[in-house]
């Protein structure tokens, strides 16, 4: 697509990597701070566990001391001697007068109670003495033993724990809490998949939005090209500047001045063809008209070598006729053509009816075939004129004496075809590209052309969209030319 | 018959003057615009003018705008460099009654200008003479190897406009307009008829058929002159 060099696709690409890359860094930007918060919260909130815990401790040892106090209070009462009558409350009070021990009152049971969430596997607890007994513990394969006091990271049964050590002087126990990181990872994982959702959904959309919006943008530059293109080829007339983005004006200008340039170089070689037709046309008549005043009053003798100098000059004026119609054709522009009804027939008929003489004259049988009068086509009469008149004229030159050259007309289902068919030597297959070229002439000698002829048709027929075909006839061995119309 | 030149070129123009005085004209020779319109305004003098179009001082054109313009009826032959259809065609809207462009035949010119002060002057042809058949439009009689061949109105009008044509084809809309000009009737196959006619009674080589086009006489092979 970039190699194209298309400037649709060049921002297509462009604004969505940029697009992407901000996400991205956006996506970076919001996982890091979330994990962080995320680190933060469930930080403080098992910090908050272990002080929760710890305070439950202490409450029931107060509540077990006091307790305790109070039964050492009504032992003391009561006195030693009374107790030995009743051996059961003296047992009953022996165990409440020993120094407080938590593990005596608070169970493992408690703490192993039925789970109400799964996350409560992913939370535990344990809560040691200082000689480093467990005193409670929320599951048995909870082994936090050896955590000091403080945030740790710690493996625990092959997972990740994140824990807190609590030191709890005044009762002379540690408490532990701990979360399995998965769950903070789970957690991140979420708000990551929540942020990227919603991109990944809308990407697509966004690329259809921002194509329309490239496609609006771009819509003044298509705008151009299509005026570009749909101009004619020939056309030389400057665009117009309104309506033309300013990053296109500049290429626009540049384009208007060259333009015009083309324009005046085509216009001084134009007023040259019209001066040369006149500077070179004007001397032959000269030359002509004198040798002809000569040859009133020559000797027999002095006839044949003028009637040399005369064929000459006739050879001169064709040429300079046939080049300077060549440079009128090149000169010619799509612009310059005024389409008009021409009706081919009467044309074509008025053509030969001009020119026959000369088939006349070489005693060449001349016809010309149509079956309707309905042959209207939309063109410029004078240049088509002088494509059928050079086509005639090369027929009936190339044509020996007593030859024929047959002219039709045809029409088959809206294509109107005008076919030249004359009994001369044709054109070999692989001559006749090169026909089309300037001073190229057929293989016989002897006839006087300057070879000019097929490329003046070639340059109008191009101008006025016609085709041309030339085939070889297969029954007489001369030249079919087929000027179709279409 | 007197001829008022307006050429600017003096080869040309020397020569133009040089060979219509050997076939018989009077040639006044100017070689400017301005001096052809003011030469043009002695009408009495001269039958015809030949008119160059590319003139110094005033163009050949203007010229002729300016002759028309003052109701002078002098026939005008332009002979154009210029190769342009439209030029042409301006001319002779513009009121000339023939063009010729350079370089062009001394005969032809001169067969021009004599057509041309025909036509104006309404005189007659004089007789035609092809091969062994006479034609003489004045008393509108054919000969044929001396004998008189009988012919009727048309067939004789046709004949003629065929002999003064020759070498050229003639289509059928041109020959029925020529038969026809007063607002007769024209059956389809009458020219054929004619053609027929003429072939049957002045042998059937004389007459050429372009099949398509119309019928021609084909030139004499060595033009008398």
């Amino acid at each position: 697509m970039l190699n194209e060099i298309s400037i649709k696709g060049r921002l297509l690409v462009g604004v969505i990597s940029v697009l992407l890359f901000i996400w991205l860094i956006v996506i970076v930007l919001v996982y890091q701070s979330s994990a962080h918060e995320i680190d933060e919260i469930y930080d403080a909130s098992l910090a908050s566990y272990a002080r929760v815990l710890a305070s439950l401790m202490a409450h029931e040892a107060a509540e077990e001391q006091e307790i305790n106090e109070k039964i050492q209070q009504a032992v003391k009462e009561l006195g030693s001697d009374y107790l030995q009558h009743s051996s059961a409350l003296s047992d009953l009070l022996t165990i409440y007068r020993s120094p407080y021990k938590s593990e005596d009152y608070i169970t493992l049971e408690l703490a192993e109670r039925q789970r109400s969430h799964p996350y409560e596997s992913k939370i535990a607890f344990l809560v040691k003495a200082s000689d480093g007994k467990v005193l409670l513990r929320s599951s048995p394969d909870v082994s936090f033993e050896n955590v000091d006091t403080g945030y740790h990271n710690i493996n625990n049964n092959g997972n990740d724990w994140r824990v807190f050590g609590l030191w709890v002087p005044r009762l002379a126990m540690s408490v532990i809490v701990g979360e399995n990181v998965k769950v903070r990872t789970e957690l991140q994982d979420e708000i990551l998949m929540n942020v990227l959702f919603p991109f990944l959904v809308s990407l697509p959309i966004i690329a259809l939005l921002i194509m329309g919006a490239i496609n609006k943008g771009l819509k003044p530059l298509k705008a151009i090209t299509e005026r570009v293109s749909k101009r004619s080829p020939t056309s030389l007339a400057p665009f117009q500047i309104n309506n033309v983005p300013s990053e296109v004006l500049p290429l626009v200008d540049e384009l208007n001045h060259l333009f015009q340039r083309i324009d005046q170089a085509l216009d001084n070689e134009r007023r040259f063809t019209a001066n040369a037709a006149h500077e070179l046309r004007t001397p032959l008549a000269s030359l002509k008209t004198n040798i002809q005043v000569l040859q009133l009053s020559a000797t027999e003798e002095q006839q044949d070598s003028i009637d040399k100098v005369l064929r000459g000059i006739d050879r001169a004026t064709h040429l300079v006729e046939q080049l300077l119609a060549l440079a009128r054709a090149e000169a010619e522009s799509h612009e310059d053509i005024k389409p008009q009804s021409v009706n081919l027939e009467s044309l074509v008929e008025t053509i030969m009816i001009d020119t026959g003489h000369h088939a006349l004259e070489k005693d060449i049988e001349i016809s010309f075939e149509k079956h309707t009068d309905k042959y209207d086509v939309q063109t410029d009469e004078g240049l088509l004129q002088m494509i059928i008149q050079n086509i005639l004229d090369n027929a009936i030159r190339y044509t020996p004496v007593g030859g024929s050259v047959n002219v039709k007309l045809r029409e088959a289902s809206g294509i109107i075809e005008l076919l030249v068919e004359d009994s001369g030597p044709g054109i070999p297959d692989e001559l006749q590209e090169v026909m089309f070229q300037r001073f190229q002439r057929g293989t016989q000698n002897g006839v006087r052309g300057v070879g000019l002829g097929l490329s003046i048709v070639k340059q109008i027929a191009q101008l006025l969209d016609i085709e041309i075909v030339m085939t070889n006839a297969t029954t007489k061995g001369g030249l079919i030319v087929r000027l179709i119309f279409s | 018959m007197r001829v008022l030149l307006a050429e600017d070129d003096d080869d040309l123009g020397q020569g133009i003057s040089a060979g219509l005085q050997k076939l018989g004209f009077t040639v006044d020779w100017v070689t400017d615009g301005e001096s052809a319109e003011h030469a043009s305004k002695d009408t009495e003098s001269f039958d015809i003018l030949i008119l160059d179009l590319g003139l110094p001082r005033q163009d050949g054109i203007e010229v002729l705008k300016n002759i028309r313009r003052a109701h002078n009826e002098l026939p005008v032959l332009i002979l154009t460099a210029r190769d342009a259809v439209e030029n042409r065609i301006e001319g002779l809207d513009l009121g000339a009654d023939d063009y010729l462009t350079k370089p062009f035949d001394l005969h032809e010119l001169a067969a021009r200008i004599r057509a041309i002060a025909r036509r104006r002057s309404g005189r007659s042809q004089p007789s035609i003479h092809y091969r062994d058949i006479n034609l003489d439009p004045a008393s509108r009689s054919v000969l044929q190897n001396g004998k008189s061949v009988a012919l009727s109105q048309h067939e004789f009008t046709l004949l003629e406009h065929l002999l003064s044509n020759t070498g050229k084809i003639l289509s059928k809309q041109q020959i029925e307009s020529s038969l026809y000009g007063w607002n007769e009737g024209v059956e389809s196959n009458a020219i054929e008829v004619y053609i027929h006619h003429l072939r049957k009674k002045l042998g059937k080589d004389l007459i050429k058929t372009i099949r398509g086009l119309g019928y021609s006489i084909p030139l004499e092979q060595k033009r008398a002159e």
